[in-house]
C-alpha cells in the first residue's frame, strides 16, 4: 500500500519521473514543485485529492514567504527513511536541524508572515518551528520589551497596572 | 491608522491563535511577566491558564530506558535523566523529533532523589516511582512533577514491599499481593490537588486491596475492596474521562468469562460506575479517551484463532451505554504483518485526544508509529534504539500548583 510509506516525505516515483504541482502566490508568482513536498502542507494535500488545473492558488501568502516554505518543504520532503543503525541516518538529521536553524536567522516580521502561512497551509512541523523560535525570543523579555518588538500599546490604567505587579509580586525574580 | 488595533497591531501582527501557539511554548514564570502587556495579552493567558478553550494538546511522549543508550556521543541534551543513574529518559515530540523542551532532567539534580523510573502520566503531571538503588520495588515512594514549571513533589511509600505479606500472616487474609499498580488522577478543571490510586494485585491479576493518596491530605488510606474476582487488564491503560479512571475489566462466573466490562474509578479508589464493554466477549487492547469520550480497542481474529487487526469504538453516550464501531483496520495494514499480539508483537501508547490518530510501538524493530483513521496512513515517526520500559504520552500544564510544593 503506497499510502503507508508516503508521509515519511519519500518520493515513491521510482523511475525518476516526478509529479510536480504548481502553486500560485497571492501576488500571482508561480512556484513548481515536487508534489512529495507540496504535500507537507495538508491545506495543498487536500487541493491536490480535489483536482484541477491551471495550478493552486494560495490567495494568504505572497511570494516571498511562499518561497521560504517550500524551501523548507523541499528539503524536508528529501529526508529518507529512517534507518536507525546506520550513520547516515544521523548525519542527515544534524543537517536537517542545522538547516531549520539557518532557516530561522530571520527578523520578528518575517517570522510572524511564516507562522501565519505554515497555519494557513498547514504545515506542522514548520509551524512548530517557527513558533519554538518566536517563544525562544521572547521568554526573557520584560513586557515592556514585548510592546516595543510587536508594536503593542500599553491599554492598562496606572491602578490596573498596580494591581498587576502586586499580584505577580514574587513571580519576579 | 487612527487608534491602535486590539491585540498585536503595527508591524510584526499575529492572529491570536497564533499567538496561542507560541504562548504555549512559554515558561509558566514568563506567561505572569506577559500579563502586563496589554489586556489582550492578559486576557489571552488568563484563558490558557484556566486550561480551556486553548489547544493545550498532546506534545509528545516521555520515554524511560535502562542502561547504556542511543545519546551516547549523541545528543545528550534531549530531556535525560543525568548519566550516572540507572535509568534514561527522553522526549519525543508528535512529529518523531527528540525535543528538549519539556524535560525531567533537573529531577536527576535534586540531593536525596535516588533511582527513580517512569510510570504514568495525567494532564501534565508525570508519576515516578522511587526507589534506593538495587531495589527491585518503589520503596523510597513517588515523585509527581511537572516538567513544564519543574515543580516537584516527593510521595511517602504506601508500605507495599515484597515483604509485606509475610509481615502481615496473622491478619485473616489468605491472600497475597505480588505486586501493585499505581496510578495518577489529576484534573486542574476540578481542584490542583492530585491523588495517586493504588492496586494491590495477586498474581493473577486480582485486586486485593486499593489504597489511595491525596495531595490534600498528604496521607495513604486503604480503601474497601469491592473488586470480587474480576481480572482487570491493567495492560491495556486506563482512560481518564470525567474525572475517573477507567479500566477494561473481564468478569468471571465460575471458571468461564462472563463478559467484557469497563470500570470507573475515582481517585477515592472506589467503583463509581460498571460499563458494558462493546462486544460481550472479546480480546481488549486499548482503552483512552479522545475528544472527551472514552475509546476502546480489541484485537479480532480469523477463524483459526490468529488475531488479524483491531476494531476502535468509541462510547457514543455515556450514560446508555451506547457503543459505535469507529474505525477498522487490519493488521497487515499496521505492521505489514498477517497476525500480530498486543503485548508480544506491539502495544498501543496512546489515542490523540483531539485527532482521530493512534500511537503504536511495534515491538520487533523499535518503532514508534502513528496512524491516522481520517486518511488511513501509518506513518513511521522515530526508532527509538532501544527498548523502552514505558512509553508516556505527554499533554502540557503550564499553570504552577500549590499541590507540588517543591521547586527546583
Amino acid at each position: 500500500m503506497a499510502a503507508a510509506d508516503s508521509c515519511d516525505g519519500i518520493s515513491t516515483s521510482g523511475g525518476g519521473w516526478e509529479k510536480t504541482v504548481t502553486l500560485v502566490s497571492s501576488d500571482d508568482a508561480r512556484f513548481e514543485v515536487r508534489e512529495a513536498a507540496a504535500s507537507l502542507s495538508q491545506t495543498v494535500r487536500r487541493m491536490i485529492r480535489a483536482g484541477g488545473d491551471g495550478g493552486i492558488p494560495l490567495p494568504k501568502v505572497d511570494a516571498r514567504t511562499l518561497s521560504t516554505v517550500l524551501e523548507y518543504c523541499n528539503k524536508h520532503a528529501a529526508v529518507p527513511a529512517p534507518a536507525p543503525e546506520s550513520s547516515s541516518a544521523e548525519a542527515a538529521a544534524v543537517d536537517l536541524e542545522w538547516f531549520d536553524k539557518e532557516l530561522m536567522h530571520v527578523d520578528l516580521a518575517t517570522l510572524c508572515s511564516l507562522i501565519r502561512a505554515a497555519d494557513y497551509l498547514e504545515v506542522a512541523g514548520l509551524l512548530d518551528l517557527t513558533c519554538k523560535t518566536v517563544a525562544d525570543m521572547i521568554k526573557s523579555k520584560t513586557a515592556e520589551e514585548i510592546r516595543q518588538m510587536f508594536g503593542i500599546q500599553n491599554d492598562f490604567t496606572p491602578e490596573e497596572e498596580e494591581q498587576l505587579s502586586r499580584e505577580n509580586a514574587g513571580v519576579f525574580e | 491608522m487612527d487608534h491602535p488595533k486590539r491585540s498585536a497591531a503595527a508591524a510584526p501582527s499575529l492572529p491570536d491563535d497564533a499567538l496561542v501557539e507560541i504562548l504555549s511554548r512559554v515558561p509558566a514564570k514568563s506567561l505572569c511577566r506577559f500579563k502586563c502587556v496589554s489586556r489582550a495579552w492578559r486576557d489571552l493567558i488568563a484563558d490558557r491558564l484556566r486550561c480551556n478553550r486553548l489547544p493545550q494538546t498532546l506534545e509528545g511522549f516521555f520515554y524511560v530506558f535502562d542502561g547504556d543508550d542511543e545519546t551516547q556521543g549523541g545528543s545528550s541534551d534531549a530531556g535525560g535523566v543525568s548519566p550516572d543513574r540507572a535509568v534514561h529518559g527522553r522526549f519525543i515530540n508528535t512529529l518523531g523529533k527528540p525535543s528538549p523542551l519539556a524535560s525531567f532532567s533537573f529531577l536527576g539534580k535534586v540531593p536525596g532523589i535516588e533511582e527513580f523510573g517512569l510510570l504514568r502520566s495525567c494532564n501534565g503531571l508525570l508519576l515516578f516511582g522511587h526507589r534506593r538503588a538495587g531495589d527491585s520495588y518503589d520503596s523510597l515512594g513517588y515523585i509527581v512533577c511537572n516538567p513544564a514549571t519543574e515543580q516537584w513533589v516527593a510521595v511517602p511509600s504506601s508500605g507495599w514491599g515484597p515483604d509485606y505479606n509475610d509481615e502481615s500472616e496473622d491478619s485473616d487474609s489468605d491472600t497475597e499481593t505480588s505486586c501493585t499498580f499505581t496510578y495518577l488522577v489529576f484534573d486542574p478543571a476540578a481542584s490542583s490537588h492530585f491523588q495517586l490510586v493504588q492496586f494491590w494485585v495477586d498474581d493473577t491479576s486480582r485486586v486485593e486491596a486499593v489504597h489511595t493518596y491525596s495531595s490534600e491530605t498528604g496521607v495513604w488510606c486503604e480503601r474497601l475492596s469491592t473488586w470480587g474476582d474480576d481480572f482487570v487488564a491493567f495492560f491495556a491503560g486506563s482512560a481518564f474521562v470525567g474525572g475517573m479512571l477507567h479500566f477494561s475489566n473481564t468478569s468471571y462466573f465460575g471458571w468461564e468469562i462472563d463478559q467484557e466490562l469497563i470500570v470507573a474509578v475515582d481517585g477515592e479508589g472506589g467503583i463509581c460506575r460498571v460499563i458494558s464493554g462493546p462486544q460481550k466477549l472479546c480480546d481488549v487492547a486499548f482503552v483512552g479517551q479522545s475528544q472527551g469520550r472514552l475509546h476502546y480497542m480489541n484485537q479480532h481474529g480469523d477463524s483459526t484463532g490468529d488475531m488479524t487487526g483491531l476494531s476502535i469504538w468509541v462510547l457514543q453516550d455515556y450514560d446508555t451505554e451506547e457503543w459505535v464501531l469507529k474505525h477498522s483496520v487490519t493488521f497487515m495494514q499496521l505492521f505489514r504483518r498477517m497476525s500480530c499480539r498486543v503485548q508480544y508483537d506491539y502495544s498501543v501508547i496512546a489515542i490523540h485526544p483531539d485527532r482521530n490518530l493512534i500511537f503504536f510501538f511495534q515491538h520487533w524493530n523499535l518503532e514508534l508509529k502513528s496512524y491516522d483513521m481520517d486518511s488511513e496512513e501509518v506513518c513511521t515517526l522515530h526508532t527509538l534504539g532501544v527498548c523502552p520500559h514505558n512509553i508516556l504520552p505527554y499533554v502540557p500544564y503550564f499553570a504552577e500548583s500549590s499541590a507540588l510544593a517543591g521547586k527546583h
